[in-house]
């Protein structure tokens, strides 16, 4: 128990095995919050827009945020199974 | 010349040397462990230094005593006051650090070296030092052994220390047989007489073995071993505090004017101190007998009494410059110029850069900031874009139908003024200093390298499409000039954008931003291809028109890609190791080009309708 103990802390200090990913899914959580965030802001726009034009470009760019962050969440899923369960 | 005439003749002297007396071998023997171990250790630190100084610089960039007290800390830590020179040679080649945080470094440098003086003369000369420098050694070669770069860098420092403490063991021997036969203090000269001469010998000696500490070490074995009068002695450490700046002299020829401005600020710092201690010599000599009564050193221990004349002298070299720092930088700034010249040549790169690589990646990579610059300028010129348009806020798409101004520029006369050197330092620096540096930095000398030739191929494209664009965008032919001036926005947007994507602090979002870009692009592409293919079949332009723009809708693809490339490569360059998170969440090329064609044409205003 005692050696098992040790090495989680070990483990702690050196940022190996379970907490070597907490960093990176933090990361992940800001950029997929922050995308979140603008395809929030791109969708109010959407719905104010008028011309055709402007229309297109905004769903174009909804677009590649709706598809980064489809990836993104399929990066934290992979994440996520990765870790051993306890 | 020198170099021809001098080294056979150290040789002669040293064979003469060791077939005349044994002591002198074993003393020779010492001098070259001792410098031994100092490349070992120097070879140690490089692998932490690095990073961790960088950490730690961009931690004190905006205090003097941080950058003093970054000096003292550093070179304390390393015993090698050459080595941080050079890194901050280096550091402000790559202008990561500025001229006086560079000098503070410096002169802190200069207080850390004292305690080489401490270490050998109270520890060394005190206890049977060649006992710890076995176990180091056994130690260190194990840890040499092992796979893992850190723990290598952690031999190296132990080899090190192993060989300076076997060193200083040689040495004292050496000197401790000598005093058995010859008397060398019968050489000893009193007065002024001897202290010049002394101090020009421990100035030679430190220029010829390239360490300050390895002179001082050798001072205080002989003083201890009474074969160096106490008064020679304290010459010998002048000597090598003015002799140890012709590192810094050495590492600066191959820096740019900054590296150079820095190593005559070592020069001028340790001449100073060196002048003010001969000078002062009398009234310094009571302070140390004072300061040496105070902390309880023996009267007759002379060679403490020397390390605390060597921390004197340069605390009070310290405290005499510090306040004119300013002063220093602004008459070294007029004094030290960069050559102005006619071709534009390469900023940050420096041989000192080389040594670590993470400096050297920094190096490359604002360099090739630098050749793309230069690059911004001749794309957006040979597209008959001003700068300051491409820059501002206006809207790109009011280019389209007036005719363009032409803006007069030779672009093979710009390449070579303005790219060509650039470009072959960084793909030559790029090589050589991918060769000296760990695995982990390949992705990033490798980016930088493509990034490189993306700049060059970008401006290639432009030379081609420039032909035809200078007739047609400002021709009378309505379809073909708008057709023309379609290229040249396509171009101006793809450089406005990738201006303001250098804003963006944050690698991710940045590179999250570019598939935005990208689409727009490809967008933008897609609806001039259409727009031309509706031009031939209405039959508005003739065949010789229309061929012309497809191949000159092929140079603006490949420049507005190439363009993208480069920024690309440059936003992975600058990420660390490791971080993956930014080309996971990218966009694939096919989901680009799918979004592209299912929007089609969305990114060109009031030309939709028109289109369809």
């Amino acid at each position: 128990m005692k050696v098992r103990k040790l090495l989680d802390k070990l483990n702690k200090y050196t940022g190996l095995g379970e907490n070597a990913d907490k960093k990176q899914v933090r990361k992940l959580r800001n950029v997929l919050r922050a995308l979140k965030e603008k395809q929030d802001e791109l969708q109010l726009k959407l719905e104010a827009a008028e011309g055709t034009h402007e229309r297109r470009k905004l769903e174009q760019q909804l677009e590649v945020i709706r598809r980064q962050r489809q990836k993104g969440q399929e990066v934290y899923k992979s994440i996520k199974d990765a870790r051993p369960k306890q | 010349m020198l170099g021809r005439i001098a080294l056979p003749s150290i040789f002669l002297i040293l064979s003469y040397g060791f077939w005349a007396s044994s002591s002198f071998k074993d003393l020779a023997a010492g001098v070259a462990l001792f410098l031994f171990g100092m490349l070992c250790m120097e070879q140690g630190f490089k692998v932490f230094s690095g990073g961790t100084i960088q950490r730690v610089l961009s931690a004190s960039t905006d205090k003097l005593w941080k950058s003093l007290s970054f000096g003292v800390l550093s070179t304390t830590l390393m015993q090698s006051s050459s080595l941080v020179s050079v890194i901050t040679i280096s550091f402000l080649s790559a202008e990561m650090i500025g001229l006086a945080q560079g000098i503070g470094i410096i002169f802190g440098a200069n207080l850390g070296t004292t305690t080489g003086a401490w270490i050998v003369a109270g520890f060394g000369l005190k206890v049977n030092i060649s006992a710890y420098a076995m176990p180091l050694l056994v130690f260190g070669v194990l840890f040499l052994m092992q796979s893992s770069a850190r723990l290598k860098g952690l031999g190296w420092i132990l080899v090190g220390i192993g060989f300076l403490f076997l060193g200083i063991y040689f040495m004292k021997n050496g000197f401790s047989e000598y005093a058995r036969y010859i008397d060398l203090t019968q050489y000893a000269i009193p007065g002024i007489k001897g202290l010049l001469v002394f101090t020009l010998i421990g100035i030679v000696a430190t220029v010829v073995m390239q360490s300050s500490h390895a002179t001082l070490t050798l001072t205080i074995t002989a003083l201890a071993a009474g074969q160096v009068t106490y008064e020679n002695a304290l010459a010998l450490a002048i000597g090598a505090n003015v002799g140890t700046t012709i590192t810094a002299i050495l590492g600066s020829i191959s820096a740019n004017v900054s590296g150079k401005r820095l190593a005559a600020a070592h020069l001028i710092f340790n001449m100073v101190t060196g002048a003010v201690a001969l000078v002062m010599i009398k009234p310094l000599l009571h302070c140390v007998e004072f300061i040496s009564g105070e902390v309880g050193i023996a009267a007759d221990d002379y060679t403490l009494k020397l390390a605390v004349f060597h921390t004197l002298f340069n605390v009070i070299g310290v405290v005499l410059m510090v306040p004119f720092i300013n002063t220093m930088v602004s008459w070294l700034e007029s004094r030290l110029k960069g050559a102005t010249v006619e071709y534009d040549q390469p900023r940050y790169l420096s041989e000192a850069s080389l040594e670590l690589p993470e400096v050297a990646q920094q190096a490359v990579y604002k360099e090739t900031l630098h050749l793309f610059d230069n690059a911004f300028s001749l794309i957006a010129h040979g597209v008959d874009l001003r700068r300051s348009l491409v820059r501002g806020d206006q809207d790109l798409q009011e280019l389209l139908e007036a005719p363009a101004k032409p803006i007069k520029i030779d672009l093979d006369d710009q390449y070579t003024r303005m790219v060509k050197d650039i470009y072959s330092a960084n793909i030559e620096f790029i090589s050589r200093a991918q060769a000296a540096a760990p695995s982990e930095f390949a992705e990033s000398f490798s980016a930088l390298r493509r990034a490189n030739m993306d700049i060059v191929a970008a401006i290639k494209a432009t030379k081609h499409l420039r032909k035809n664009l200078h007739v047609y965008s400002r021709g009378i032919d309505k379809n073909m000039r708008r057709e023309y001036n379609r290229f040249r926005v396509r171009v101006g947007s793809v450089l406005r954008e990738i201006g303001a994507l250098r804003e963006q602090d944050d690698r991710i979002v940045a590179l999250l931003s570019l598939d935005r870009i990208k689409v727009e692009a490809l967008d933008a592409d897609n609806h001039a291809s259409h727009t031309v293919d509706k031009l031939i079949r209405q039959g508005a332009i003739s065949s010789q028109m229309a061929t012309s723009l497809i191949n000159d809708g092929a140079y603006t693809r490949e420049l507005v890609g190439r363009l993208l490339d480069v920024a690309q490569a440059l936003i992975q360059a600058g990420t660390p190791p490791g971080e993956a998170l930014g080309d996971e969440m990218s966009l694939e090329i096919e989901d680009i080009a799918n979004i592209a064609r299912s929007l089609d044409g969305a990114a060109l205003p009031g030309e939709m309708e028109d289109y369809q």
